[in-house]
């Protein structure tokens, strides 16, 4: 299932939110399992089956490699299967040849659980955390479950460790107060992806797909556009996934920074999908334990690598991981991330930076690259430039207003005005009404609701 | 009174207001929800739509089909697709969806036409030909942006489908004759030969290309003063309903009527259930949800005319929608004319008919229609 839908929105969400807050405290997780359970098989049930089976092997290898934790080689042969299989499971389902399979009973898109990238990462940190004896194997399969496949943090993150995921779960009882802050962060999140991140997607993708021409200028601009609408897309999934758990009583941790300039590349990487980067600094740089400065350029750029790896399987984007670990390094030998001597110039050369690699993510292989940049010949704007920018202004000026943050250091400054005070309740509940029905609109009128990144 | 209300408001924390934000927020935006979500389902299940059967493989999304119904029938419909184009045009867009809005006219963002699929169907038609060894023609009708992206405006990026065309062409094996649309239209542009609310091509663009098509295929053309051409009604076709933009003329509903003295004596069309039911060459548009459907009526599997021409000239068409309004021009040239809708026929070709019952074949869709394999993968199947 998807949250930017129709039947999400006003079908499913509000019957399970009065669902779950009408139940007594003691089956309140059973009742949300339930309620996770149905929001995955209605995303398609192979799909859900591919998570179901997932979610079992976890908790069965969570129960073996405690029960082998004494025997290290035993428990890390077993650690080893658990890695291949979420691996396998996830490198095959992402393929080209599963992906490109048309059946008239089978449909490789429709095997691909959204939110698998994620879901392999935790699966794969508990049975870790496991045999490293930081926490004990869960025996009550609903518990785990539960954890798994939480349903705010199926779709994009954030991935949560377990011990996090049993501190965070408390219910609570119902409070209104509680469900309008969750539900003004949800619709927050959808804004920033049904109205921003789509448009500035496709003024990207209409770019890269043209037979014309565009100058130097606009393609950068695609850039831009394609960089500011991947934050928007995953901070606003983020932003959904905190603003659902909240309407739930439970707590999830924030995996975006407020905004999406970034002075340095380090930022970048403190900031941008944060849990993620956590996890594999964790789980992968966490291995190159040394005070030696070319073996923690070495984590890094193994970290780095393997993030690429984690975006995309492919040649490309291992290379972008790269070259983000290599930026990383290199600033913190200029020593970077401590002094910032000119700001500007930083932010500037931060987007150039960050513009310039991104195509080695969102584009498949090296010979695409290469195309757009040597498509960067004409200095002068074209017919072409002229038209994305007039029919596409608006989301342009908006979208990279809201990925700045700016707006929110106004809220902050204007918060104990009193005029503001006076009409904030009213203006906020508005704002949030009008966001929801331009959602609408746009849920109404678009087709299927796609993903940039296939997590 | 006023002083009270101030000093109320200078006395709140900054926590205590965003606690009064947040649960008038949960109040308004649970009232709305609910209130959406109950007229939803109301509308829904009181609708005479059916479920879209857009993906019916294993891997289906319940919600993906749960939420086209739901839109589709939802009340504000209309009123968001109307007021989502309006905002798009109004803040310099012309893109809703996937139509161009010109002054003129709706135009369907063209397609871009898959090769390796193109390919493909070239070579089932050609294989067809050389079993069944009947004349055969094949016409491949462009998009309506291919004459008209000149009223979009400058720098919009309008694939073209003419190259791939070509290739369709050039794969066909030689016997297999191809009829060239594009120059013929491309001089008529002036007319009106595309429907301004509808991708496919009017009575008149067809007409165009009957007069070059029947030429190859060995008869002279009937001229247009042969024909008397009456105006049905009006209607606003699918681009109309994808963005509901308003300021482009309605398109008009024209009946060509022949005065050679030829005319249906049967027209009996095969559905998808097995069932047969009689059908005239013109129905009252109101009955179906597709205007074009005034002509030959609601999908069929098969059509079969037969004329009171007396000559043993047999025509089988495969063709998709855009040829149905062709079909009055050829009833001038044939005694019986089969027509098997390529998209929607659920049996395969030798189930339906028999080709070698007939002397010629003709091969009419939009070149979308080729590009999808699949339908002729289905169409020349050995069967169950």
């Amino acid at each position: 299932m998807q949250f930017a839908s129709f039947s999400f929105i006003f079908l499913f969400l509000p019957v399970a939110l009065a669902v779950y807050h009408l139940t007594p405290a003691r089956q309140k997780h059973s009742v949300m399992l339930g309620i996770s359970l149905i929001f995955l098989l209605s995303g398609g049930f192979v799909a859900a089956m591919v998570l179901l089976l997932l979610t079992a092997f976890t908790y069965g290898a969570g129960l073996l490699l405690g029960h082998l934790q004494p025997r290290r080689f035993l428990s890390g042969l077993l650690m080893t299967g658990v890695i291949l299989i979420f691996l396998g499971t996830l490198l095959l389902l992402r393929s080209d040849w599963v992906q490109g399979t048309e059946g008239k009973f089978i449909s490789g898109r429709g095997l691909y659980p959204v939110g698998l990238a994620f879901f392999a990462l935790q699966g794969m940190g508990y049975c870790a955390d496991i045999r490293n004896k930081k926490i004990m194997p869960e025996r009550r399969p609903v518990w785990l479950f539960l954890y798994m496949l939480f349903f705010p943090r199926l779709l994009m993150g954030p991935v949560v460790s377990y011990r996090s995921a049993q501190r965070s779960s408390c219910p609570v009882s119902f409070s209104m107060e509680q469900i309008g802050g969750g539900m003004m962060r949800f619709v927050i999140g959808l804004s920033k992806n049904l109205l921003l991140a789509q448009p500035l997607a496709l003024l990207f993708d209409g770019i890269v797909q043209a037979e014309a021409s565009y100058s130097v200028f606009m393609l950068w601009v695609g850039l831009l556009a394609k960089l500011t609408a991947l934050f928007l897309e995953l901070s606003g999934y983020s932003d959904m996934a905190v603003g659902l758990a909240i309407c739930f009583g439970f707590r999830l941790p924030e995996s975006y920074g407020k905004s999406a300039l970034f002075p340095t590349v380090i930022r970048f990487s403190e900031t941008f999908n944060r849990t993620v980067v956590q996890w594999f600094s964790h789980y992968v740089g966490g291995k190159f334990r040394t005070r030696s400065m070319l073996t923690r350029n070495l984590a890094v750029l193994a970290t780095w690598g393997c993030i690429g790896l984690w975006y995309q399987f492919r040649l490309t984007s291992l290379i972008w991981g790269i070259f983000i670990g290599l930026c990383i390094c290199v600033e913190h030998a200029a020593g970077a991330n401590k002094h910032i001597r000119y700001p500007v110039a930083h932010h500037i050369l931060t987007i150039f930076l960050l513009c310039g690699s991104i195509l080695l993510l969102v584009l498949p292989d090296l010979s695409s690259v290469g195309m757009y940049f040597r498509n960067m010949q004409h200095f002068t704007l074209t017919d072409s430039d002229l038209y994305l920018l007039r029919s596409d202004w608006l989301a342009l000026v908006v979208g990279l207003y809201a990925a700045s943050g700016n707006w929110r250091k106004i809220i902050q400054n204007i918060s104990d005005k009193l005029w503001f005070r006076r009409i904030q309740a009213p203006l906020t509940v508005l704002a949030i009404i009008v966001l929801l029905l331009a959602c609408i609109a746009v849920l109404m009128t678009e087709d299927t609701m796609t993903f940039q990144l296939m997590l | 009174m006023k002083v009270k209300r101030l000093a109320r408001h200078l006395l709140r924390s900054p926590e205590q207001q965003q606690r009064i934000v947040q649960q008038t927020n949960g109040f308004v935006l649970w009232i709305l929800f609910a209130v959406f979500g109950l007229l939803t389902v109301v509308t829904g299940l009181f609708s005479h739509s059916r479920l879209p059967a857009k993906d019916r493989t294993v891997t289906a999304s319940v919600q993906q089909l749960l939420d086209d119904h739901l839109t589709e029938s939802s009340v504000w419909h209309s009123f968001f697709v109307r007021a989502k184009t309006d905002w798009t045009v109004s803040v310099g867009g012309n893109l809703s969806g996937n139509v161009y809005v010109t002054k003129s006219r709706l135009l369907e963002h063209p397609e871009i036409l898959n090769r390796e699929k193109l390919k493909e169907t070239s070579g089932l038609l050609s294989a067809f030909y050389r079993e069944s060894q009947i004349p055969m023609c094949v016409i491949a009708v462009p998009s309506a942006a291919e004459f008209y992206a000149s009223e979009l405006p400058g720098g919009v990026s309008c694939p073209s489908q003419t190259e791939d065309i070509e290739m369709f062409y050039r794969e066909l094996t030689s016997p297999i004759r191809k009829i060239d649309v594009y120059h013929v239209l491309f001089t008529a542009t002036d007319d009106y030969i595309y429907c301004r609310t509808d991708p496919r091509w009017t009575c008149y663009g067809a007409y165009c290309v009957y007069r070059n098509a029947i030429r190859k295929m060995g008869f002279a053309p009937i001229s247009y003063d042969q024909f008397a051409v009456t105006h049905a009604g009006t209607f606003r076709g699918s681009l109309y309903d994808a963005c509901l933009y308003e300021d482009v003329t309605p398109d008009i509903l024209d009946i060509y009527t022949c005065d050679s003295g030829i005319v249906i004596q049967e027209m009996t069309a095969q559905l998808s259930d097995g069932t047969e039911e009689s059908r005239s060459m013109y129905t009252a548009s109101e009955e179906y949800a597709d205007p074009y459907e005034f002509y030959l009526g609601a999908e069929y599997d098969m059509l079969t005319i037969r004329t009171s021409l007396d000559s043993q000239k047999k025509l089988l068409l495969l063709e998709d929608s855009s040829a149905d309004c062709m079909i009055p021009f050829f009833i001038q040239h044939y005694s019986e004319i089969c027509i098997v809708d390529v998209e929607n026929a659920s049996l395969p070709l030798k189930e339906l008919t028999d080709p070698s019952d007939y002397s010629q074949i003709l091969v009419l869709c939009d070149a979308d229609t080729f590009a999808d394999s699949d339908s002729f993968t289905d169409l020349f199947r050995d069967g169950e």
